[in-house]
This record gives C-alpha cells, structure tokens and sequence, in this order.
C-alpha cells in the first residue's frame, strides 16, 4: 500500500492512489479466479464469468473500493492455489512458502487458511511405492524449499511483534485494549478472573450462532447477500469428482470449510459494521472460482439457467449497494440500540442510495446533479446483470471455448 | 544416489502383522485407552473441586448411603424421586466415608459405563460394516468431548444411561440384521436397565417395541408380531413393573414417583407457576432449547456433520432396510427430550433463550453417541475428502478443548444446577461435628448441606427417618439440637411441620445464609435432649 501511497503523493492524489491499489489488487483476483477455474477445467466464458462474478456479483465489489486487507489476503490465497497446480519443485516451494509468510503478514487467520494448501504441497513431496515384499518411501528433499521461503517472512512478522508488543511470539491482538484518555480509576474490586473463560479466539459454543450469521442471516449472510456463492460450491463438489481436479479442489473446498468454521466461531462473526460477510471474503474468492464448473455442468439445463441468472442477478444487484455507498452497516443488535435506528441489512444502502448519498468518485465529480443516484445504480446494475446474461448465453452456444468435458 | 530424495525401503510384512494385530486387538486397545483417560479425567476434575458441584451428584450420594448409614437405613431410603438403579450400583462402596464424600462411589459406574460406552460405539460402527478408520472416529468424538468427559467424572445419572441406550440400539440393530432371538433378548435387557435409570429409557422401550412390531409385521404378520412384542416387553418393562411395585409397597401410590410431592411432576408445577416453564405447549421453543443444548454439548461442527451421516446411512442402499430403520433409535433421546419439553416434564435452560442461567443444559449430552455413530459412518463413507473433514473436527475440538468449552461444567459452576452451600455447611462442619445431637433438616430440600458437612448421616433427622422425624417435628426441642431450614418458606418440610409447634422460641438463629438458616438449642433446654438414637428399629 505503501507504495501506491507515495506515488499518489508525487501527482497529489496519495488516498486515490492508495485506494486504488486495492482495486487494482482485486482486478488482479478476478484474473486470478477466472485462470484458476479454467484450471479446473471450466472453458473461457464459463472462468470469465466465475471471475466477474466474484468481483461483481459478491460484497467482494465493495471491499475493492476501501482499504481493508481482504483483497491482499484473496489475492495470496489465489496465488497459492494457482501456483499448486504446478508440479513440486525448488521455485514452485519457494514461492508457495513465501505467499505463506506474506498471508501471515497480512493477516493472521491467513496462516490457518492456507495451512491445507499447505499441507497438501508438503505432502506431495512423499510418494510410496509398493515393490510386492517391500515398500519404498521416497521424500524429495526440495520440500524444504517450503520453509526456506516462509522463513524470512515469518522473522519479519516476529521482529514487528518485538517492535509493537517488546516479544516476537506475543502478537498485537492478544495485548488487549487500553482506553484514550485513561478511564478514571474506580475504587470497586476487581473480580477473579474466571478461569474458564475462553483465552483463544475461536469459541466453539458460537459456532451456532456464527454460522446463521454468516450463512444465511438478513444480517450478513451468503444467502441473503451473495448466494451466487453456493452455486460456485456446487461447482466445486463437481471438480472433486473429476479426477484431475479432485485434490486440488478439495484442498480448495477444506480452505473455504476452515474459514467459515473458524469465523462462525469467532466472537463477533459480523466483522463489526460491515457489509456482508467481509470475513468470508477468502471463501467468496474460492468458491467462486466452481462457478464456471457449475455452468459447465448445467448449461443444456433450462431450469438451471433460469436459476442461474436469477441468483446471479440478484447477487449484482446486492453487491452495487454497498459498493456505491459504505461498509458501515451494524449488526442488528447495535442497529437495535441506535438513537437513530439505521437497518442493519443492505436495506440501509438502499436508503442512501435513495437520499443520494454515496461515496463514488465518478459520481460526485461528474454526475451529481445531473443525472440522480438511483438511476446510475439501476443502469450499472442492468449492465452487469446484462453481461452475465449474454456471456452465459454465448456459454451455451459456443462448444470451442470449452476446455475439458466435466 | 540421488541426493534430491530420501529413500526408504521398509519390509510389508511386519506392518502388514502390525496393522493386523492392532485389528483384532482394536477393541480391547479402546477399551484400554479410555480406561485411562476415564481414571486422568476423574482425578482432575476431583482435584479441581469440579467433581461434586452438581447439586443432583451430592443428591445422589446421599441416597446411596442413606441405604446403608442413617437413623433409618435400608432400601426404602431409594425413595421415589429418582429411578433406582444408580443408587442401587452405589450401594457396595457408598458405605466408605472417602469413596461417598469424594464422589467415587457414584463416579465409578459413570467410569466404567463411559469405557463401556466407547466400546458400544465401537462394535456398533462395526456391525455397520464401517472400517477401522470409521469406528476409532466415531469413539474418538464420543471421548473427546469436554461435556462427557466431565459428566463421566462424577456421580451423575448420564453416562449409565448413555451406556445402556446405546446397547440396547445396538443389540436391537443387531437382532434387525441377523434375527437373533438372543440379540433381542439382550436389547430387551439393557432397555430395561435404561428404564431404571432415566424416563429417557421408558421412551425408547415404547420406540423400541414399535420398531420391532413393524419390522416382524411386515415380515411374518400379525400373530409373530404380537409374540415378539410380548416377549421384548415381558423383560423390557420387567423394570418399570418393579418400580410401580416399588411405589405401590413404600408409598401405597403405584404412581407416586409421577404425581408425588417430590416429583418432576410438582416441581415442573411450580416452575409453571413462576412463569419459567415456557417450553410447556411451544413445539417450536422446544424444539429450539433441545437442539441448542444438543449443539452447546456437542458442537455445531459434530452436530452438523452427524445429521449428514445421519441421512448417509439411512439411504444407503448398501444396508439393508430393516436395519437403517433400526437405527433411527438412536435418535430416541432427541424425540424423548423434545416430547417432555413440550409436556413440561422437564425443564431446561439455555443461557440466552431462557433468561440468563442455565439449567440441566447436559439432557442435550444425550445424543453424543448416537451423533458419535453418525459421525464414525460418515467418515467411513466420505473416501474423497476424508482428512478434510477429520482436519476440520481437530480444529474445532482444538479450539473446544483448550478453551474449556463445557456447558455441563458451566451448568455446575455458574447455573442452576449447582448450589454453593459451603457457608452453612462450613457452619455446621465447625460448630456440630464436635458435639452430641441431631441436626433436623429437610433432605429434599438441603441434600446438599447434608453432603457437603461432611458429618455421618446418622447425625440428621430428615424426611426418611420415619419416626425420628415425626418426633423431631413434633417436639423439635427434645430431638433436634441443630435446625437447617429456609425459615418462612413452605417448601421447606422442616419449617412447614415445625411452624406450627411453636417451639421455635426455644431455639436462637446462630447463622443466616442464602440457601438456609441454622438454629441453635437454647442451652436451658439442652438436658431433656435426645442425643442418641433410642427409638426402636424401624421397618
């Protein structure tokens, strides 16, 4: 970011140029999705489409205009995923174990995310050959080229824990939160600490709850805010049927399995005030990448894609709200307690989109005024929803593009 | 050479021994391991003093020495209030002091039945054809499962029911695939064991003779239906015939266990009366509260996956139909629980859905082994994507385990079903252990005074002493030195037979706690005290 940053400084536009490097990142992951679903076997239109959709058809949209780590962390975990379609080798270890270490930088659960990646990239390394009376394992030893690149990076995150929290194992978040100005002491005692009281993250007991949240409440659920997504699982569950595709693609399903069972048991499953299931994003981006599969499979289908270009219309639709106006929606239990009460679904962009309220650039410089808000969300919305409809339908018709034959 | 790879030749025939050998000895290796995790688990929970903050376990104790210590021993002291059989199994250790007052007289059969329990998932997955993969699994998420490992530590009524449940599916499943009379007497055995010990057991009996009625109808008629039925139920409700019997001889009431004044029954009114029995004719709420805890116990991961299992095995073609539907007793628990609910014969809290406690939340541990077999079949069947899943399980169960995510432990620490009386007891502990003379006191109301004062229990005079209670409560002060009640309630027996006395000038209130009060002889009455025993021996 950084970088961006200073150069934007050189031309006077440093937030700009900031800003924009997220976006460009996620333009780079809807590249990396549509490479990895032709990998998958998906032909061009169908890998064309799971990549446009991702980016535009998924809250993923909206958090490529702000400045969040979710894209860094998609575009390290794509990465990852299309650097494991190449055969083990020196370079291939080297890369992976540095996408690893960067995950980690980026953000911490990136280091649980990628783990089945890289799980499966180690043990690739291991092969048993069965010689009648005797078996022969063989370990290739350019396995340690996984480590040798995650090294580096992972002294670099232990030396900015020694600078933020004075040890290299202690990480930031675990230090707790301190108050500015200082709360005034009270004299009331304090109670023994509950020795049961949970100390790491990820709770079991809000599992339950996380995963209504996350999946298919009004809130910031899947179901509610991108459902297209499920239609990319099935695609996936597809690839793992097919024997090119099986391990790779279930490697990718274990990592999007491991994100929802890891955020679904975190605390606050909402990501504060958000939109949509920002914390799912990683899985949005892996499941997304099924999507070309499952048109693959289906396309002859009428009633299929009837439903595809239902929920990928209405996933358009939804993801143009936030995208043209913020990630600052609550959860229900704060909306609930506002002074002011907001909705704490996408109804609440809906409504600043209706009050003319956004925070598109383009917008605000050239159009406001002219031409009112709503009708440019219409008119975006129609054209995406437009675009997938004509690239489905030339998915239909045109065999020459298909890869593989699922 | 190749300097790019490690090689390594290894002989197959001593793993092929070794793989072998750990097959045929599967079993016994569970049998082994659990053992030991069963004994690690009771020491740790006794030496963090976890192991008797259920209010219910001191309860328990209590009656199994009442059988054999107290002003009135005997085995009418099995009362009415709980089924017998776990106070019965306590009976050949509760007489020592160390095996009463540390919980293991009534831990053990939880022990022993949590080891046996393991076994059953076991020989259940395998009957099932599942491999050995499957079958570890599926005892692997039994075990490490903070709830059980906590409920089988203490002297709590779960794990034996658990235990025999769980064979008598098993049995029953068994009888579905071979036609094994024998197989169906068994079932019909330890469905009668399970109806000694939870009412839980009485609606798999009613769910077990329905299965078996179906399967023989459909197979050979009317009449064998009508036979097997008889003989499945001759033995199967063999236990609750004895306890209407039981009922009928001790309090002239074969249904007094169900509508007596210590019954769930008058305890669920009275809940109903407060306004907190609100699963009571709500389906939906009941339904609601049973699958929370269910999930709180297990996990929404395991929860989740079993229910796939679930349907994974009952449309697997593979087994043969008579014996998927068999298998649909596993999910007794889970219909039973809902049902009582529903009825308000029970009652169950849920910290966040019914106010802010929780309360007899471990009901929802009921179905662990039945979710334990679905997940061990799943496993077996998922061959892509296995170690995914196996992954995913070690991740939540990391998380589960190192956070000490138990709801029965927080039931016991912080809900309804514990109660800290160590301030009363302490009292009586300091003050009374030294001197002559009864305590009089209401076992149904301070049972866990009574325990955790750690005094005989020969030194109380409480409800089920016949007539050392009848004098007591008649002349208090010619009996009683101590008094423990909750003064000015009715639901305390003690106060409402002493209040109407007036003898209660005689004594001066020396304590005042939350759960009791504790009065004091006044010592101008103290030379016309009863201080030993002297009434005749009572039947």
């Amino acid at each position: 970011m950084l970088p961006f940053y200073l150069l934007g400084n050189l031309f006077g536009i440093p937030q700009l140029a900031a800003y924009g490097a997220t976006t460009l990142v996620a333009l780079v992951n809807l590249l990396l999705v549509v490479l990895i679903a032709r990998r998958l076997g998906a032909g061009i239109i169908p890998s064309f489409i799971s990549g446009f959709i991702f980016l535009f058809g998924t809250n993923a949209l909206t958090y490529a205009l702000t400045l969040t780590q979710h894209h860094w962390s998609m575009l390290v975990i794509l990465l990852a995923i299309l650097t494991l379609f190449k055969q083990p080798g020196l370079l291939r270890n080297l890369f992976l174990g540095l996408l690893y270490g960067a995950g980690l930088l980026i953000d911490i659960p990136n280091a649980f995310i990628l783990l089945p990646l890289m799980v499966y990239a180690a043990g690739q390394h291991l092969a048993g050959i069965d010689e009648g009376r005797t078996v022969k394992i063989k370990l290739k030893l350019v396995l340690i080229f996984l480590l040798l690149g995650f090294i580096p990076l992972l002294g670099a995150f232990g030396w900015y824990n020694k600078q933020v929290t004075g040890s290299a194992t202690r990480l930031a978040q675990f230090i707790g939160r301190s108050d500015y100005p200082p709360k005034p002491k009270t004299t009331t005692e304090k109670k023994p600490p509950d020795p049961y009281a949970p100390t790491l993250p990820f709770y079991s007991r809000n599992q339950l709850n996380g995963l209504y949240i996350l999946l298919i409440s009004n809130e910031r659920g899947w179901l509610y805010y991108s459902p297209i997504v499920f239609i990319g699982m099935a695609g996936l569950f597809l690839a793992v049927k097919r024997k090119e595709t099986e391990k790779i693609a279930v490697v990718i399903l274990t990592m999007a399995g491991l994100t929802i069972t890891m955020y679904s048991s975190f605390g606050d499953p909402w990501g504060g005030w958000s939109f949509g299931p920002r914390y799912l994003l990683p899985a949005t981006a892996l499941l997304s990448t099924g999507i070309g599969l499952a048109i693959e499979r289906w396309k002859r289908s009428i009633l299929f894609g009837l439903a595809f270009l239902t929920i990928a219309g209405y996933s358009i639709y939804v993801a143009a709200f936030g995208a043209f106006t913020t990630t600052q929606v609550p959860p229900k239990q704060e909306a609930e307690h506002l002074v002011t009460f907001i909705p704490y679904t996408y109804a609440y962009n809906q409504q600043l989109i209706d009050q003319n309220k956004t925070g598109s650039l383009v917008y605000n410089l050239w159009l406001n005024g002219r031409v009112p808000l709503t009708t440019v969300v219409m008119m975006y919305q129609g054209i995406g929803i437009v675009l997938v409809s004509i690239a489905y339908t030339l998915a239909c018709r045109k065999r020459i593009f298909k890869k593989n034959d699922i | 050479m190749n300097i790019t790879e490690l090689t390594l030749t290894i002989p197959r025939q001593p793993f092929e021994r070794m793989f072998a050998w750990i097959s045929r000895h599967a079993l016994v290796l569970v049998l082994i391991f659990l053992a030991i995790i069963s004994v690690v688990s009771y020491v740790h929970f006794y030496q963090n003093g976890l192991g008797l903050a259920y209010n219910d376990a001191r309860s328990h104790l209590d009656i199994g020495r009442r059988v054999v210590e107290g002003l009135k021993p005997g085995l009418a002291q099995l009362g009415s209030v709980w089924l017998p059989l776990p106070h019965i199994l306590m009976i050949p250790m509760i007489w020592n002091d160390f095996m009463w007052h540390s919980g293991l007289a009534g831990a053990l059969q939880s022990m022993t039945s949590f080891v046996a329990t393991g076994a059953v998932i076991y020989m259940f997955l395998r009957m099932l054809g599942v491999g050995l993969l499957g079958r570890v699994f599926g005892v692997v998420v039994f075990f490490l499962n903070l709830n059980v490992l906590y409920l089988q530590s203490i002297a709590m009524t779960e794990l034996l029911l658990f235990f025999t449940m769980t064979a008598g599916v098993y049995e029953l499943t068994k009888w579905h695939k071979t036609d094994n009379i024998l197989a169906l007497i068994r079932a019909a055995f330890w469905v009668m064991l399970s109806t000694l010990i939870r009412y839980d057991g009485w609606f798999l009996l009613a769910y077990c003779a329905g299965l078996i009625v179906f399967h023989i109808w459909k197979k050979r008629g009317y009449r064998a239906a009508e036979g097997y039925f008889i003989l499945f139920c001759t033995l199967g409700s063999f236990g609750i015939f004895l306890w209407l019997l039981w009922n009928q001889l001790i309090f002239k009431d074969a249904l007094y266990f169900a509508f007596g004044p210590f019954s769930a029954h008058a305890q669920q009114a009275q809940l109903e009366t407060a306004g907190v029995l609100m699963t009571k004719k709500n389906l939906l709420l009941s339904l609601k509260i049973y699958l929370y805890a269910m999930v709180f116990n297990s996990t929404a991961y395991v929860t989740i996956l079993a229910v796939v299992g679930a349907v994974v095995l009952w449309f697997d073609k593979r087994i043969n139909p008579a014996v998927r539907l068999s298998t649909s007793a596993l999910c007794a628990p889970f219909l039973f629980n809902i049902l009582a609910l529903y009825l308000g014969h029970s009652v169950l809290f849920v910290q966040g859905i019914s106010g802010n406690t929780w309360f007899n939340v471990r009901y929802g541990a009921t179905m662990i082994p039945s979710l334990a077999i679905f997940m061990g079949y799943l496993i077996d069947r998922v061959k892509i994507g296995r170690l995914s899943l196996i992954a995913l399980y070690a991740f939540v169960i990391f998380f589960s385990v190192a956070n000490n995510d138990a709801v029965t432990i927080d039931d016991a620490r912080v809900g309804s079903s514990q109660k800290n009386v160590s301030e009363v007891s302490g009292y009586l502990k300091t003050h009374a252990a030294n001197e002559e003379g009864f305590i009089l006191i209401s076992a149904a109301s301070h049972d866990a005074i009574i325990f955790s004062s750690e005094l005989p229990m020969k030194r109380f005079i409480h409800e089920g002493t016949g007539s050392y209670w009848e004098s007591a409560t008649t002349s208090p002060d010619r009996w009683a030195r101590w008094i423990v009640m909750r003064t000015h309630d009715d639901n305390d027996l003690t106060y409402k037979a002493i209040r109407v006395t007036n003898q209660l000038s005689k004594y001066t209130m020396v304590a005042k706690f939350p759960f009791a009060d504790v009065y004091e002889l006044k010592s101008e009455y103290l030379s016309t005290l009863n201080t030993e025993p002297t009434l005749p021996k009572q039947k």
